[in-house]
């Protein structure tokens, strides 16, 4: 049955429209202005000429960036990281999730006081290296991944939506005898689908973009992460800059150009993903679950 | 919501946990992580009483107790510092927290998905922006000399404010800042918690007549309850941690007087002139205030919605 | 419960790990570019049994290219010194940090690099060692090119505790003015405060880009009160990490009397618009960007930049026909002391651990690359690879196609300041060079003595950088001068004067 929509509510769903529409302009505006600065010339930076459109236009920070080896070669350390990093990380929040949604779990005050306590006071740079150092870390790829298994902020997200799932559905699991991990995997997870998309992404765009581990757990250029690959390039632009050294592509590569460079560069892979993720943000990812 | 066991006395713990093992199993990972790279490495924030010689080493450094934070807390400016870094806190908790949630609530009410979708997309891309950038994005917008927004000014026959000079928009240009680059993407969260609210109730609530906004208050809202409070409280407990780098972006001499925070204070007196004791005792600070704060706001949160961390 | 308990108990658990752990285990931490070179040992000591010395060495790799393991230039420094390098290159920008790390795990080098002397820390725990005999007895190209000033800089009671290279000059920054400007409103350089207010008001007023808008830029400097010194230099003053020996006492610029002169100076400067209204939020980027847009006037930078300047200048704005020149620094009014910047007479510095096991091999390492041979090899890498002398009439011209492989060379290697003859070569453009040449001159006759160099470090400077910066900044922009005194007042009454105490009690007792 159709209920007519109220003025009200037209003129609420009209107003709402125009001001997502301004919001998207106040952000695609300086996004747009990124991107064009990335496909412009040195002069036409230095000279502030880019406004919305690339002036001569060229490919040079692009090239620059990605006509390197390494390039490939750290993509596809980040891709691991990123893929192995988000399974983990998710499988040990989940894991740590569901039983900490347990009222009746005893000690869980303690366990939950441990677990905020650690975000409000984050250990400092010299002890968290020597730890990492002494369990065997330093200069692998899991140095990226294992001191990042876990954000308590995704755990408590977790953990808060294991809770509003009500007790009774795993009550019937478990007098079909459904042991207790069965039922993280068969009803816990699949319930709260829009939450595991998110967290998954949330891990994702961690792994993806985290280059605080690498800078001083990874020394081996081999497997440098992406970000701290395109860190580095900046940074050596930067150096011939004050060193007084031209380069042959100083007309078309500019720090400038190329920091623009590598955040389009580093953004594009999640907007690839996104979609897929939004499919899960529909109303009713609750299906047949319990009758109100 | 307790199972019954036998109706005697409740078992004992080790009675439980044997019972419950397969949970407290599943724990083990997560526990043992944050053990090792969280709780572990804490007991290094020692040297925050200590002339930390990194050279003698933890245990032979002398100890000087509360040296730094005799010398943080007799700061000539130190309660400039303490204001303005919960003046600062304030702001975001009241503006760049419901912005998001709002966001996603407009955004859920949008009828034409791809509509919808693509607003959505377009809106976190700056979440993916540096501070430098988005610094520099600030500079082209509000410089008195080539600024975008005074050009507009001189052009209707003002004269150019010097917004970056001027204290007095310090604050708003950072919770706006803040807003602008992270609403898109923390609405992520308030729009899952959405997708996950039974459509059942808002059809029941449809039959009984009830209109978008009884829909809102009835239903969206309390679903929204606990995302809110958690994020609330934690924000709460971080009431102290601002972003470092943000703010270090648009501070200078003259905005020191609304801007200057514990963590660039922190980063100029200490991490730049390579003294580690004093941010790790102004690290220590925060945490023992948000830590504090934490725990009665989780009390009050509990009387009144209900919601809690523990 | 004890704390050391808890440590083996935790620390046991971590070796079940490591044992498990797919881990990399201590050794060469690889550094993608370590040069074990373990050819045998340079064809003399083909035979002999005393093996080629190993030294492991830490640099920093200046953010350029490092070289592979099997690097030419490289093995001829190995055969040449008769040493065998084990070189790990670090990351620039998180060097010291990286170096803290390692030290704080107990990984200690032979030799690393550094832009001190040795940290406080490290000389307490006696990890460092003193040089002197060596230095006497294997390093006469050390005694020969590096002058009493860099050495004083890395001796502490007497012990010399690092090899110093010597800066390429004295002071670090100076002035450079457009001097295609200067010629069109027909003045000459300035030589005074007063002169100088001058050219600056002509430089604003006179449309100098031609493009008909009054937005020149008479001088600019960048956020934080920095890269302004030279004007605060008219009156002999360093606002940054610079103490003076005054009235008997060891005070730092910021509470010396003659900054009021520099600040009044800049406060007509902003009053007159002669400053670029932005110089408080100026980042380098932005700054950078406005002089070489063709829109500022006068600026202080280093003085090796000169040519690049020059450079980046003639691609953007050609038409201006642009030419940047270094002037000395001009003489304030009523001041009659040394002008300019604070000397630091050091670039960067190696360092000898205690328990290295060739220290003699290591100093003569050192002593080569500061001979005249070292030094052509650090500035124009090997002869016939990037480098070529004409049989002729033996001119050297230098490749400058292949100046990328050779700069990480110049960056972690060179010991010695400045060359000019190799300089001149490699810029293989005399025109170019004169400027550099005048500059460097101007760098060296100026500037006067940092009695910070060679103290240890402060401690606890009572929030002098956050004052003064707050203090300096209201001034400039219109506060009474009198505030800015009325600070210097506070600043010694709220625990300064305990530091002037401290630095002064030092300076008599080591000094004097």
């Amino acid at each position: 049955m159709e209920i007519r929509k109220s003025t009200g509510e037209r003129i609420f769903d009209l107003a709402n429209i125009i001001v997502l529409s301004l919001a998207c302009l106040a952000v695609l505006l300086p996004i747009v202005h990124v991107f064009a600065s990335s496909l412009s010339s040195t002069q036409a930076l230095v000279h502030a000429k880019v406004s919305l459109w690339p002036v001569e236009f060229n490919l040079g920070n692009y090239a620059e960036i990605m006509h390197n080896d390494q390039f490939w070669r750290a993509f596809g350390v980040s891709t691991f990281v990123v893929v192995v990093g988000t399974l983990i990380a998710l499988t040990v929040t989940v894991l740590m999730a569901y039983p900490l949604s347990k009222s009746y779990l005893r000690g869980r005050n303690a366990i939950m006081l441990m677990v905020v306590f650690t975000m409000i006071f984050y250990p400092p740079m010299i002890p968290l290296y020597l730890t990492v150092k002494s369990v065997g870390l330093m200069n692998t790829v899991w140095a990226m991944i294992i001191p990042a298994a876990m954000a308590q902020f995704n755990l408590l997200i977790c953990l808060t939506f294991f809770r509003s799932l009500p007790e009774e559905l795993y009550e019937a699991a478990r007098m079909d005898g459904m042991s207790e991990s069965r039922m993280v995997w068969r009803i816990a997870v699949p319930l709260s689908k829009p939450i595991m998309m998110t967290l998954g992404l949330f891990y994702a765009e961690f792994f993806w973009n985290n280059y605080s581990s690498s800078l001083l757990y990874v020394t081996k250029t081999a497997i440098r992460p992406l970000q701290l690959f395109m860190y580095y390039m900046i940074a050596k632009t930067d150096m011939n800059e004050m060193a007084g050294n031209i380069t042959e592509h100083a007309s078309t590569v500019s720090p400038q150009g190329l920091q623009m460079a590598t955040i389009i560069i580093a953004t594009i892979p999640i907007i690839i993903i996104y979609p897929f993720i939004q499919k899960h943000f529909i109303k009713g990812a609750l299906v047949g679950s319990i009758k109100e | 919501m307790k199972r019954t066991f036998s109706a005697t006395a409740p078992p004992s713990l080790l009675r439980f946990v044997w019972k419950h093992r397969a949970l407290y199993l599943m724990l083990v990972p997560g526990v043992a992580y944050l053990l090792v790279f969280k709780f572990f490495p804490l007991l290094g924030s020692a040297i925050a009483f200590k002339d930390y010689n990194i050279y003698k080493g933890f245990w032979d450094s002398d100890w000087v107790g509360t040296k730094y934070f005799v010398q943080f807390f007799t700061y000539p400016q130190f309660t400039r510092l303490l204001r303005n870094t919960l003046v600062i806190s304030l702001y975001q908790l009241l503006f760049s927290l419901p912005a998001p949630l709002i966001l996603a609530v407009l955004l859920n009410e949008l009828r034409n998905v791809a509509f919808k979708r693509s607003v959505q997309t377009v809106l976190y891309l700056p979440h993916f922006l540096s501070w430098v950038i988005i610094g520099g994005l600030g500079y082209m917008l509000l410089s008195p000399q080539t600024g975008l927004v005074n050009q507009w000014i001189t052009q209707t026959g003002g004269s150019p404010i010097h917004f970056l000079q001027e204290p007095g928009y310090f604050r708003p240009i950072i919770v706006l800042s803040s807003i602008w680059k992270d609403m898109g993407w923390n609405a992520i969260i308030f729009l899952a918690a959405l997708a996950g609210i039974s459509p059942s109730l808002y059809e029941a609530a449809k039959i009984d007549g009830a209109g978008r906004w009884n829909q809102f208050k009835h239903i969206t809202l309390p679903g929204l309850l606990p995302v809110i409070m958690l994020i609330l409280l934690l924000k709460i407990g971080h009431v102290l941690d601002l972003g470092f780098e943000q703010i270090n972006m648009f501070l200078n001499p003259i905005t020191y007087e609304t801007g200057d925070v514990l963590d660039t204070y922190s980063y100029r007196e200490g991490i730049l002139r390579g003294k580690y004791s004093l941010p790790t005792a102004i690290g220590l600070f925060k945490g023992v205030v948000g830590f504090i704060l934490l725990i009665v706001a989780n009390r009050a949160s509990k009387a009144t919605t209900g919601q809690g961390i523990f | 419960m004890n704390k050391k308990q808890w440590l083996s108990l935790l620390s046991a658990t971590s070796l079940v790990l490591s044992v498990t752990a797919c881990g990399n285990n201590n050794g060469n931490d690889g550094a993608a570019s370590s040069s074990n070179a373990s050819q045998p040992a340079a064809s003399s000591a083909a035979n002999s049994p005393a093996a080629t010395p190993k030294i492991k060495l830490i640099v920093s790799d200046n953010s350029v290219p490092t070289p592979k393991a099997d690097d030419l230039r490289l093995k001829y420094m190995e055969e040449k010194a008769g040493v065998d390098l084990d070189v790990e290159f670090l990351a620039h920008g998180t060097y010291l940090d990286q170096l803290k790390l390692k030290f704080a795990s107990g990984e200690f080098p032979d030799v690393y690099q550094s832009w001190s002397g040795p940290d406080q820390d490290l000389v307490d725990a006696g990890k460092i060692l003193p040089l002197n005999d060596l230095i006497e007895q294997y390093g006469p190209n050390l005694k020969k090119y590096i002058p009493q000033a860099a050495w004083d800089a890395v001796t502490l009671k007497g012990q010399i505790l690092a090899i110093p290279q010597p800066a390429d000059t004295q002071s670090g920054q100076v002035m450079f003015i457009r001097k295609d400007w200067l010629d069109k409103v027909g003045l000459p350089v300035p030589k005074t405060s007063d002169e100088l207010l001058n050219v600056m008001r002509a430089f604003r007023d006179n449309d100098l880009n031609g493009n008909g808008q009054k937005d020149e830029i008479p001088y600019s400097m960048r956020e934080n009160i920095t890269w302004g010194d030279n004007i605060f230099g008219m009156w002999g003053i360093s606002t940054a990490w610079t103490e003076y020996y005054y009235n008997n006492e060891v005070i730092l610029g910021n509470i010396h009397p003659n900054i009021l002169k520099g600040l009044e100076f800049l406060q007509t400067m902003n009053k007159e618009k002669l400053i670029d209204s932005e110089f408080l939020t100026n980042s380098r980027t932005t700054w950078e960007q406005k002089i070489k847009a063709g829109l500022v006037g006068i600026w202080d930078h280093a003085p090796n930049l000169v040519t690049q300047w020059n450079t980046d200048l003639q691609a953007s704005v050609p038409d201006q026909k642009p030419e940047v020149i270094a002037i000395p620094t001009p003489r304030g009014n009523g001041y009659d002391g040394p002008l300019g910047t604070r000397w630091s007479p050091i670039g960067k510095t190696f360092i000898l651990s205690n328990k290295a096991s060739n220290p003699e091999a290591i100093i003569k390492y050192f002593d080569w690359l500061i001979s005249d041979e070292g030094q052509m090899f650090t500035e124009l890498g090997v002869e016939g690879d990037t480098y070529f002398k004409a049989t002729s009439d033996g001119r050297i011209t230098f490749d400058a196609n292949k100046a990328k492989e050779v700069e990480w060379m110049n960056f972690s290697f060179r010991m010695h300041g400045y060359n000019a003859e190799a300089t001149r070569i490699k810029l293989g453009n005399d025109a170019m060079f004169e400027k550099l040449n005048e500059a460097y001159t101007i760098a060296n006759t100026e500037g006067y003595v940092n009695e910070a160099v060679g103290m240890p470090p402060i401690a606890d400077e009572h929030n002098m950088t956050t004052m003064f910066r707050e203090t300096a900044a209201k001034v400039i922009l219109g506060a009474p001068i009198s505030d800015y005194e009325k600070f210097m007042a506070s600043w010694r009454k709220q625990g300064g004067d305990e530091l002037v105490k401290e630095r002064t009690d030092w300076y008599n007792e080591n000094r004097k």
